[in-house]
């Protein structure tokens, strides 16, 4: 057996790596692909939200004083603009999430079979896509109905 | 699979939280945030009960959705290590806080 | 008269401290030319010392995958006119590290192929070396899995993963798929050792569902459900996760 060095070493490894930019730019841009950026995009911005909402409604035991100049923080145009905002992000990831949910227990995908050419892709089929698409959607229509209800008041 | 558990959690508890933030015994979307009613709310069981159980799961599937994220930047014991303690650390803070307001409010608002 | 295109090729060789530079070449076009032949004619008539690794042309081998225009390509299945631009950009794929020019080196790649057991693996250990027999399989039992085993190890699927390009200790969509490729032939018989090598946080459970990989493959292997599949067996096998780094 001659000594072949077998196995790239870690920094050879690391160097390759492109890291988080390849989670941004990626020809071609495919709608999975999209959608996993959106997911990790809003899941992070969900979370810092969550701490420093938890933090802030705190407030409201150090009395209606307190409570009244968070309130005049917040309820601004743009805490309003901000709340649309979080509205389509939490729609996104609640409605993508239950996309992921089904596709990474096997549910919703077809099954293996012997492709063909043009290749279909069964991991990310017809009722895949709808849901993906349908995740936009939800996000559209929590931001509809968060319009109507903190703007005109319904 | 918590990750997963949660996640459905989070739905069925942010949609009775968004329900019960916008109905209960407010009229339209100023009052719901008037220092008075809010408090009535919070002492409710139903409200403080889904606030408190929102608040355990949305900190795991959160802060444990940012521990993957975190974890596939770097590989190594200590990076894996510093990870998971620091958010660790975070979560038992941010659900103790949180723990304080609900009860606060629900015992003595 | 004859068509012309501009070929970039980007080369650098990394061992001797040679910087990623991007070299221009001008290629007549013939019908029916692949981006491999424009790269042998290149090596043929203009520049000698480019350098990348090919072998079968027919797209059987996986050899020859690069970044074309941006897409992970097998060139030897990449006609030029299909491209419909006058300027063809060749880069290495990424995630995995640059030997010379076009050349990467798939030493990582293998050893995750490895690390999953892509191979039949019987109960019983004398048999395994000495079969006394064929193992007859039926073709519904083909059917399961024949998709997964047309892998060609060609590395697009590791190139286009976005958790290959952050995390070095994942196994990546080819090692995964493949796992789940013998666990459901029916001629293999270990249901251990292979789920407990992919059941981790770098295993099936590292997969965040891009669909990048399927997008990227040019066998239609489609990883991605593999891994899917994958994850369902894993849990119905009632192993517990193995925390592992």
């Amino acid at each position: 057996m001659s000594k072949r060095k077998r196995g790239s070493t870690e920094p050879e490894m690391r160097s390759a790596r492109k890291g988080v930019r390849r989670w941004l730019y990626y020809h071609p841009q495919g709608l999975g692909r999209t959608a996993f950026l959106f997911h990790r995009v809003t899941g992070l911005g969900l979370t810092a939200y969550f701490v420093v909402h938890v933090l802030s409604v705190g407030t409201i035991l150090s009395g209606e004083d307190a409570w009244e100049m968070f309130l005049e923080i917040v309820e601004t145009p743009v805490g309003w603009y901000g709340e649309l905002l979080l509205l389509a992000a939490i729609g996104f990831h609640f409605a993508n999430g239950v996309r992921l949910i089904l596709g990474e227990f096997g549910l919703t995908l077809d099954k293996p079979t012997r492709p063909d050419y043009p290749f279909k892709t069964g991991s990310f089929n017809l009722a895949q896509k709808s849901l993906l698409v349908l995740a936009f959607v939800v996000a559209a229509l929590f931001v509809l109905l968060g319009y109507l209800f903190i703007f005109l008041e319904l | 699979m918590l990750h997963y558990a949660t996640g459905v959690l989070i739905v069925v508890f942010g949609a009775v939280h968004l329900a019960t933030h916008s109905f209960l015994g407010v009229e339209g979307y100023a009052g719901s945030l008037q220092y008075l009613s809010v408090i009535g709310r919070y002492r409710t069981a139903l409200f403080a009960f889904t606030l408190e159980a929102l608040l355990v799961t949305i900190a795991y599937h959160g802060l444990n959705g940012t521990r993957m994220i975190l974890l596939e930047f770097r590989q190594g014991e200590r990076w894996n290590m510093a990870v998971n303690w620091l958010l660790v650390a975070v979560g038992i803070l941010v659900v103790a806080y949180g723990t304080r307001t609900v009860l606060g409010a629900y015992l003595w608002g | 008269m004859v068509e012309k295109i501009t070929l970039k090729i980007l080369r650098s060789i990394p061992s001797k401290g040679v910087k990623p530079t991007v070299e221009k070449y001008s290629v007549p076009v013939f019908k029916g030319m692949t981006v491999l032949d424009s790269l042998l004619y290149v090596k043929g008539h203009l520049d000698h010392s480019v350098s990348f690794r090919y072998s079968c042309r027919m797209g059987n081998c996986g050899s020859c995958s690069m970044v074309v225009n941006g897409s992970p390509r097998l060139t030897c299945q990449t006609q030029i006119s299909e491209l419909g631009t006058k300027e063809v950009e060749v880069r290495p794929l990424e995630n995995f590290p640059v030997i010379r020019d076009l050349v990467s080196d798939y030493d990582e790649f293998y050893d995750k192929h490895r690390e999953v057991k892509p191979y039949l693996i019987r109960r019983d250990k004398t048999e395994e070396e000495h079969p006394t027999s064929e193992y007859l399989q039926s073709r519904e039992e083909l059917d399961k899995y024949i998709q997964f085993a047309l892998c060609i190890k060609c590395g697009q699927c590791f190139h286009a993963c976005p958790i290959t390009s952050t995390d070095i200790r994942y196994l990546g969509p080819q090692a995964l798929s493949q796992a789940y490729r013998y666990l459901t032939d029916s001629r293999d018989q270990d249901n251990h050792e292979r789920i407990e090598a992919v059941n981790t946080r770098n295993g099936c459970w590292g997969c965040h569902l891009a669909e990048s990989c399927s997008e990227a493959c040019p066998k239609g292997v489609d990883p991605s459900l593999g891994i899917q599949l994958l994850r369902r067996m894993v849990l119905g096998s009632g192993h517990k996760k193995r925390q592992k780094g």
